[in-house]
């Protein structure tokens, strides 16, 4: 156990530089969730900004540009239909963060309720919800995905409701977890001698103090929600050519690998970074959060 | 004892693998397409159509067809494939081996990484060498499996030429030209595999290290390499056993995109087969087999951990 004062904290700065010096501090303490958010932050800006510093229009078909290796006026190369690279995996960067939001927005609102609820309630219904989680766990996700959307046909909006309702399980097991963890706490017991009703306690009083688990499971079940959004697209049944997509063009670019690597490299190096930023997050709000476990 | 807990998971398992069936059932029933049509073609009569919908009993309530196809599954007969004609028994049969194959050796070089990693990264917690270690477990968890599989193929199919492009060759028919064109999937396979196993072997070890019997352990003089074996390194195993069990329950059907990037014919490029061509008898069976498969391993993976630590009372209110 670290027993050292850190000397920062000795120090007593100016009532008007106390919030610099605290962000400053804990930009430097925690080094993996900053290079993480600044990775996740660049590709906010590529999504939002996409139209203004996309060097071309990313559906722009110049066939006699086809397969040009990287160069200056094409820093990743252009496709087989002559489209700029770099346009479209800074156009990819959208698909990929909206169906990624609306997944883990459809995962949270599903799982995490029905978590804190069977965790709170113990008993049957605890018992009922844990034999279908159970179940639900035993489907490898990749193939139940696939399932979802053959019900639904392929396309971005399927892929949003495979991708989520896949990943309710995991949400709903982590808040169950937490509340579990939580539900025995005095607070609870105080709340529930003042005689408040269970939703108020569940979600007024618990929810907020399960906010931590909860935050990494996010960050992570958006890095799950990119790798499954992608490797959708690749078997063809996310997003759809033309459309932009880093899953899509990897496929597409999979037919040129030995003519033109850069094809199918730079969206995948796209895929891998954003992951790696929403896994580094992840690690890093574990490590704010949970302090026992910061030298983990 | 052992048998006396294992068949007590197995009853305790029964409702789980009964909803799997249901949610299989409903799942493939909501897809789409006509199998009468698959069968019969575009421009078939409709009294042909009804005819082989009845033959398949597709004209009965909903009900009924789930129980009927769970009788056939009881007693081992998970249909024929609409296309083929074939029993679906047979294909799953077929195309398993190719699976396991896959699966055991990425595993086994998962392990070979993830032992010695993530416990040299334990032992030299907040070094130069803990900081290398989780940097590669990172690298594991967020590299997408499909894009390292191209790379590989580029540089040692395409460029290096020294192994084949894709394609699978059965161990038994060329042992050696299995090995050669097994070994980008496994190492694709085995990379993305070694970065959580090494990162929870890492984790458990650092838990086990700070536990007062290997305090005390090495506050006696023992040698630290006997303390490593005999003390964390068992400890330790437990929660990576459980992590073993998941990943191989997960890949009997989630080594998908693998499969069709090397172009394996393993359940997992069937299923997405079966789903493409309406083939719901097959996609059904794989589905409903890889989920078995799943609970069974995990009820093995407990039964493991009396193994590894004889202190868990198998059945008897453990500490796990």
């Amino acid at each position: 156990m670290e027993t050292t004062v850190p000397r920062e904290l000795l120090a007593r700065p100016r009532a008007s530089r106390l919030g610099l010096a605290r962000a400053y501090q804990a930009v430097a303490r925690w080094k993996t969730l900053s290079v993480g958010l600044a990775l996740i932050a660049l590709f906010l800006f590529c999504a939002l900004a996409a139209g203004v510093i996309s060097p071309y229009d990313p559906d722009a078909v110049v066939y006699p540009d086809a397969l040009k290796p990287p160069s200056t006026a094409h820093l990743f190369g252009t496709d087989d239909h002559g489209r700029d690279i770099l346009s479209r995996v800074i156009y990819g960067t959208r698909v990929s963060l909206v169906i990624a939001t609306i997944s883990v927005a459809i995962a949270s609102l599903i799982g995490i309720p029905a978590g804190l609820i069977s965790g709170y309630s113990g008993g049957w219904v605890d018992g009922i919800i844990g034999r279908v989680l159970d179940a639900l766990f035993a489907f490898p996700v990749i193939l139940m995905a696939i399932a979802i959307i053959a019900i639904f046909g392929s396309g971005e909006r399927s892929a949003v409701i495979a991708i989520g309702l896949i990943a309710i399980p995991e949400f709903a097991r982590v808040a169950r977890g937490a509340m579990i963890a939580e539900k025995e706490r005095e607070y609870v017991l105080a709340a529930r001698a003042l005689g408040a009703s269970w939703a108020r306690i569940v979600f007024r009083s618990i929810l907020p103090n399960t906010f931590g688990p909860i935050m990494v499971l996010i960050s992570l079940g958006f890095a799950f929600a990119i790798l499954n959004e992608t490797a959708l697209s690749f078997l063809g049944l996310g997003a759809q050519p033309p459309t932009p997509s880093w899953g899509a063009d990897l496929a597409t670019g999979r037919r040129y690998l030995v003519q033109a690597p850069w094809y199918s490299f730079f969206p995948g190096l796209a895929i891998f970074l954003l992951v790696l930023a929403l896994n580094l997050t992840g690690d890093g709000l574990r490590d704010l959060l949970d302090p026992r476990g910061r030298r983990r | 004892m052992m048998s006396t807990y294992l068949l007590k998971r197995l009853a305790a398992a029964i409702p789980v693998l009964f909803l799997i069936t249901l949610v299989v059932f409903i799942v493939v029933y909501f897809i789409p397409g006509d199998p009468a049509m698959v069968i019969l073609g575009h421009d078939a009569n409709a009294q042909a159509l009804a005819a082989v919908r009845h033959s398949l009993g597709l004209d009965r309530p909903l009900h009924e067809r789930y129980l009927i196809w769970l009788s056939h599954v009881l007693r081992g007969d998970l249909g024929l494939s609409i296309l083929s004609r074939k029993p679906v028994l047979l294909m799953i049969a077929q195309a398993l081996p190719v699976t396991l194959h896959l699966v055991l050796l990425s595993m086994l070089l998962a392990v070979l990484i993830s032992v010695p990693c993530g416990t040299i990264a334990a032992l030299k917690h907040n070094t130069w060498v803990d900081l290398l270690v989780s940097s590669w477990s990172l690298f594991g968890l967020s590299v997408p499996g499909f894009w390292l599989g191209m790379v590989l193929i580029y540089i040692f199919s395409a460029q290096l030429k020294w192994v084949p492009l894709q394609g699978y060759i059965s161990p038994f028919s060329d042992f050696w030209g299995s090995l050669r064109s097994m070994a980008l999937p496994v190492v694709t396979l085995g990379v993305f595999l070694s970065g959580p196993q090494t990162r929870y072997l890492r984790a458990s070890m650092l838990d086990v290290l700070a536990q007062e019997h290997v305090v005390v352990a090495r506050a006696k003089g023992l040698r630290a390499r006997s303390v490593i074996a005999r003390h964390v390194l068992r400890n330790a195993l437990i929660p990576f056993v459980t992590v073993l069990g998941i990943q191989f329950g997960y890949l009997l059907g989630g080594a998908v995109v693998i499969e069709e990037i090397f172009a394996l014919p393993g359940l997992g490029r069937l299923a997405v087969n079966g789903i493409e061509s309406r083939d719901y008898p097959v996609v059904q069976g794989i589905v409903l087999v890889v989920a078995t498969g799943f609970v069974l391993v995990n009820i093995l993976v407990d039964a493991l951990y009396s193994v590894l630590d004889p202190r868990i009372r198998l059945g008897g209110g453990s500490s796990h």
